[in-house]
């Protein structure tokens, strides 16, 4: 597995480099997969090669025999495989995890100082898990039951709580990169159906009120709200790649710009590739695919085109997407 | 004593200036891609041909060449589908009037082909209406370039504004000589403001 990533460089990887070498790979690789739990793999694989992460845990929501929701460990994977699991699996992993998921930010940055008792933090240097970073994401799909769990199997709203270990002092591009890639990852896992689809109104799980349920230390739990709108969640953006492009005629040429100007021209040969490929149905993930193009590549050729105004981007619904988006990310 | 050089040298002119465009279409369009300009190759394309079927009914007379029907439905026809392009700016939309240019523009070759076969056009009422409809069809993209112009002044708007009102207004002059009796210097003057209006177009597309 390793062999698959270029190794990344000693301290703070290039973040943004990365992140495009790992959306690539991304891209490819999900195509062969067929459960989320492969996702979470692949991803806690590629995230420790390219961002050089010691360890990483995924917390989702778990439906037990008595129908609570608490929150369970998906999937870990530490860099070190001798990483002693009493380390990365204890009680207090599990209320930073809640913690995380109770305040539902995108990311946040600790020394492990500031959220382990003592002792645990000098295992936890031995191991050069020096800052945890973790965060809260949701979205409005459902998330299929792990295999071979005791209890109902029904899927619940999909929330990940995500604590990444690592240990040189992480950049905001860091952060940047990590959030993106998981929201493009859940964007992929939604569009090649690892994630399930919201149930129609009127079911039970979209009934207003429903909600999931994330235990706190045992014999507690804390209430979070379901992902159906409600007061302070916002709506999740779509991620990038599952936009799709549309070409379109600039309303100027042959009106009032001449089509035989060398502006008029789609001088760059990726962009005129793209363009070419372009058929308004597929997404740029799938364009990725479809092309052989590197992703840095396309999202380079769609500025081109978006800034000729040859292209629009829409959502999968079909709504007008701000091009600005496209490059803010 | 009636023979008049001038639809002779518009022929050759129109055919000139109609192919260059064609040709300068399939240079650019590679690199633009955009099935606006497309469509403008293709109305010019069918303008030089009905230009070269009109120049051949003239200069042949071996066969008798009923090129008036493919003379008046292919321009009209190139006429339409410049003014429908120019409307909307829908990659869907032009999609779909490209091909419908395309299926169009292979029935009036066909019809064109048939030349040799086919009557002459039966009476003065067709041939005005079919004579007269690319003025109304030139003076319509003159209006969308007009309005292109007021919206941002460019040199092209202006130039291609100005083809299409020579050729509306030129159309126009040649739809009168149905009506009156010395027919040929309302020709000739119809010929003459559609040469203004070719070397018109001719200036906004060599500009770059």
């Amino acid at each position: 597995m390793s062999s698959q990533y270029p190794q990344g460089r000693a301290g703070s990887p290039d973040a943004r480099r990365q992140q495009f070498v790992m959306m690539n790979l991304l891209l490819r690789a999900v195509a062969a997969m067929y459960t989320i739990d492969e996702l979470f793999q692949w991803l806690c694989y590629a995230f420790i090669e390219h961002f050089q992460i010691e360890l990483i845990e995924f917390w989702t929501p778990l439906l037990t025999p008595a129908r609570t929701s608490v929150l369970h460990l998906r999937t870990m994977l530490p860099r070190d495989p001798n990483l002693p699991e009493q380390i990365t699996y204890n009680e207090q992993m599990l209320l930073i995890a809640q913690r995380f998921a109770f305040e539902q930010r995108p990311v946040q940055t600790f020394s492990i100082e500031m959220l382990f008792p003592p002792q645990q933090v000098g295992l936890l240097h031995q191991y050069a898990c020096h800052y945890c970073l973790g965060g809260f994401m949701s979205s409005p799909v459902l998330l299929p039951a792990p295999p071979a769990t005791p209890g109902p199997q029904e899927p619940l709203p999909f929330a990940l709580t995500y604590l990444f270990f690592v240990g040189y002092q992480p950049q905001t591009d860091l952060q940047q990169a990590i959030t993106m890639l998981l929201r493009q990852a859940i964007g992929l896992a939604t569009q090649r159906g690892l994630l399930l689809p919201l149930p129609a109104p009127g079911s039970p799980l979209s009934r207003p009120g429903s909600t999931t349920v994330a235990a706190g230390p045992p014999g507690t739990s804390t209430r979070t709200p379901g992902p159906g709108p409600g007061p302070g969640r916002q709506s999740q953006p779509v991620p990038l790649t599952a936009l799709i492009p549309r070409r379109k005629e600039d309303a100027e040429l042959l009106t009032s710009e001449n089509p035989f100007a060398r502006s008029a021209a789609i001088a760059d040969k990726r962009a005129r590739r793209l363009h070419g490929a372009i058929d308004g149905e597929q997404s740029i993930a799938e364009l990725v695919q479809s092309t052989g193009m590197e992703l840095a590549d396309v999202l380079a050729a769609l500025q081109i085109l978006v800034k000729m105004r040859r292209v629009e981007l829409v959502d999968p619904d079909g709504h007008p997407v701000s091009a600005e988006r496209l490059f803010e990310s | 004593m009636g023979f008049s050089w001038m639809p002779i040298v518009l022929a050759i002119i129109l055919i000139a200036i109609t192919l260059f465009v064609t040709l300068r279409v399939a240079v650019a369009y590679p690199q633009v891609r955009s099935t606006r300009l497309l469509t403008l190759g293709i109305s010019m394309g069918m303008i030089a041909l009905t230009g070269l079927a009109d120049l051949l009914s003239m200069l042949v007379t071996s066969v008798t060449l009923h090129t008036d029907w493919f003379l008046y439905l292919g321009q009209a026809c190139a006429c339409l589908f410049i003014l429908l392009s120019l409307l909307n700016n829908s990659d869907q939309y032009l999609n779909v009037l490209l091909r419908l240019q395309i299926i169009c523009s292979l029935v009036a070759l066909c019809v064109g082909l048939l030349s040799p076969i086919l009557p002459d056009l039966p009476n003065v009422g067709l041939r005005a209406t079919l004579s007269g409809s690319r003025a109304l069809l030139c003076l319509g993209i003159f209006y969308l370039y007009t309005t292109a112009l007021l919206k941002k002044p460019t040199r092209f708007a202006f130039l291609m504004g100005t083809a299409f009102l020579f050729l509306g207004l030129g159309y126009l002059m040649i739809f009168q000589k149905y009506f009156f009796v010395n027919s040929l210097l309302v020709d000739n003057i119809g010929d003459g403001l559609r040469i203004i209006g070719l070397l018109a177009m001719l200036v906004a597309v060599l500009g770059s």
